[in-house]
């Protein structure tokens, strides 16, 4: 035990015994500071002023907590996420199959490329890049939905293009021409990034909207959830007047332009649909007309899904998908109907592909 | 379910660690209910994101379920938690924004004020406002770590731990700290002890 004999109040103050006494009131230390007291009395005003200064100090509670719903939702988001390596051990097997497949896939589409770039050659001159690039480009009017190969999900809009790696590598960089909505999936480790023009946007896992201005070089970025950063890639970082990057969180937007140095962000008058704040409520349904649901899901994505509206028109449906990227939301909605869905080139298709479809809209 | 969570809401926290490491679910998840506030608090201080820190809480826990069998045993959970939500907020930080520097230059957002309960009847209002203001102008790692010790109510070993830095640097922090108000010390303990005399001691 540490002698206090020789102690000052400040001494009493850098010592973790004594400020433990002051702030957890502890009945077996009241009995050692009595004791202690009794034998050196002279140090009374000492241990009082000590204490009162250990006792006085207060902190403002922050304006913000974490509240009980959100220790919930956390807890039940990470036991979904902990419970998904056991299930890839269990199915060995079936990974492996995937696997080789996905090679093979990778494979065929080198080889195309290659093919693709020797022809080039041939009749255009010099191929500059040699990444395996893939280029959506979306003339049609409605939007167009691409997977890429981290599970990240695109909504492409009519009009506009993104090229991207087959597979992503190192990093996971994208090219975007007009305007896109993503839904990044999270890996903090490989941020992803969207170049537009000279401007970047950065984003660690989240959902946005990136939009090129018709004849400008700015860029819009709308945020639904998460954290994106908006910057010039083309600046010198040691230029002070370079524009400065804009950091955006949920429902709040930016209009970029890299000729500015200062770009406000602006925060949305109307929560977006997606956002933590409206998606909960949104995308919870308590025997809702299915069809209701879908067309939420077209109205929140600007995407437009394809099913057979004869068929769903009486069905109702009871379930809670905010938190589901869109791709999971449509799969989860088919399997509540027993139906089978497809994602091909772009379109996203309940019931049966081959039945007769009519468009949500 | 119910029954568990009582059982968890009672058992010591090292043994829960160490029932954690053992890839006990219920643990962990009781872990992270007693945990997850605390963090919160303490990282909304450096980064007023309040997305940005539930996700950083969520990936630490998710990490540590991840690393769980090579993590050792602890005698101090909390600071163990709180070294490691302090690095990520730094590490996750650094990966938004470019050209920040690091750890040396952060913020820590601490609101102090005295107990000024019973004050009324003295005209202190003025010197507890003095001492409010200077401790609220100390610099931020001053201020972190009489958070650290008189909020968190964490020990000078496990604050060395969380922040990085000997003991000898802690108890300068503390030392500088104490020196900036002790100009108004005298009389501001003299008021501290009309109050809290009676209250403490007897």
């Amino acid at each position: 035990m540490t002698d206090y004999s020789n102690f000052e109040v400040e001494d009493f103050l850098h010592d973790d015994f004594f400020i433990d006494w002051v702030l957890k009131k502890e009945p077996d230390h009241d009995a050692f500071w009595a004791k202690w007291l009794n034998q050196y009395p002279e140090k009374q005003k000492t241990i009082d002023e000590a204490a009162a200064i250990a006792g006085s100090f207060r902190i403002k509670p922050l304006k913000v907590s974490l509240s009980d719903e959100k220790v919930n939702a956390m807890i039940s988001g990470l036991q979904q996420r902990i419970s998904v390596p056991e299930k890839k051990k269990t199915a060995i097997y079936r990974t492996m199959w995937v696997r080789i497949a996905a090679a093979i896939c990778v494979f065929a589409t080198v080889g195309t490329w290659f093919y693709l770039s020797y022809y080039k050659k041939i009749n255009q001159g010099p191929v500059i890049e040699i990444v395996n690039m893939l280029n959506v480009s979306n003339q049609s009017h409605v939007a167009k939905l691409i997977r890429m190969s981290d599970g990240s999900l695109a909504v492409i809009k009519p009009g506009s293009s993104l090229r991207y790696p087959a597979t992503f590598g190192d990093t996971r960089d994208v090219v975007l021409t007009g305007e896109a909505f993503f839904e990044v999936h999270k890996n903090p480790h490989k941020p992803f990034l969207v170049h537009n023009g000279n401007i970047v946007v950065k984003v660690l896992g989240t959902s946005f909207t990136v939009k090129s201005i018709a004849g400008k070089q700015d860029v819009k970025v709308v945020v639904n959830t998460g954290r994106v950063s908006v910057y010039d890639g083309a600046a010198d970082d040691k230029d002070p007047d370079r524009p400065k990057e804009v950091i955006l969180t949920q429902n709040q937007q930016v209009v970029y332009s890299a000729g500015k140095q200062n770009n406000e962000k602006q925060l949305l008058p109307r929560p977006l649909i997606l956002s933590q704040v409206r998606a909960p409520k949104e995308f919870t349904f308590d025997n809702a007309p299915v069809i209701s649901v879908i067309e939420k899901i077209n109205k929140a994505y600007g995407v437009n899904i394809e099913y057979d509206r004869e068929k769903l028109e009486k069905l109702t449906l009871t379930t809670s998908i905010s938190e589901k990227p869109l791709d999971e939301k449509v799969r989860i909605i088919c399997k509540a109907l027993n139906m089978e869905c497809s994602f091909k080139d772009g379109r996203i298709i309940i019931g049966s592909p081959d039945n007769k479809l009519s468009s949500g809209r | 379910m119910g029954a568990i969570k009582d059982f968890t809401a009672a058992v010591k926290e090292t043994d829960l660690w160490d029932l954690f490491r053992a890839g006990n679910r219920d643990a962990y998840t009781e872990l992270v209910s007693r945990y997850a506030k605390a963090l919160f608090n303490y990282g909304y201080r450096f980064n007023q994101d309040e997305a940005f820190i539930e996700d950083c809480i969520q990936d630490l826990f998710f990490d540590l379920w991840e690393g769980r069998e090579r993590i050792n045993a602890t005698p101090a959970v909390k600071g163990y938690l709180f070294k490691a939500m302090r690095h990520r907020v730094f590490r996750e930080q650094a990966n938004w924004q470019r050209n920040q520097a690091l750890d040396e230059s952060y913020d820590f957002l601490v609101d102090f004020s005295i107990e000024t309960r019973l004050i009324a009847e003295v005209d202190v209002t003025l010197l507890s406002t003095r001492v409010q203001q200077v401790l609220n102008e100390l610099p931020p790692r001053h201020r972190e770590v009489l958070y650290l010790r008189f909020f968190e109510e964490l020990d000078f070993n496990e604050i060395e731990q969380i922040m990085g830095i000997n003991r000898q640097s802690v108890h300068n922090l503390l030392q500088r700290a104490y020196k900036s108000f002790k100009a108004n010390w005298a009389v501001f303990v003299f008021v501290l002890m009309l109050i809290k005399t009676s209250k403490l001691i007897h």
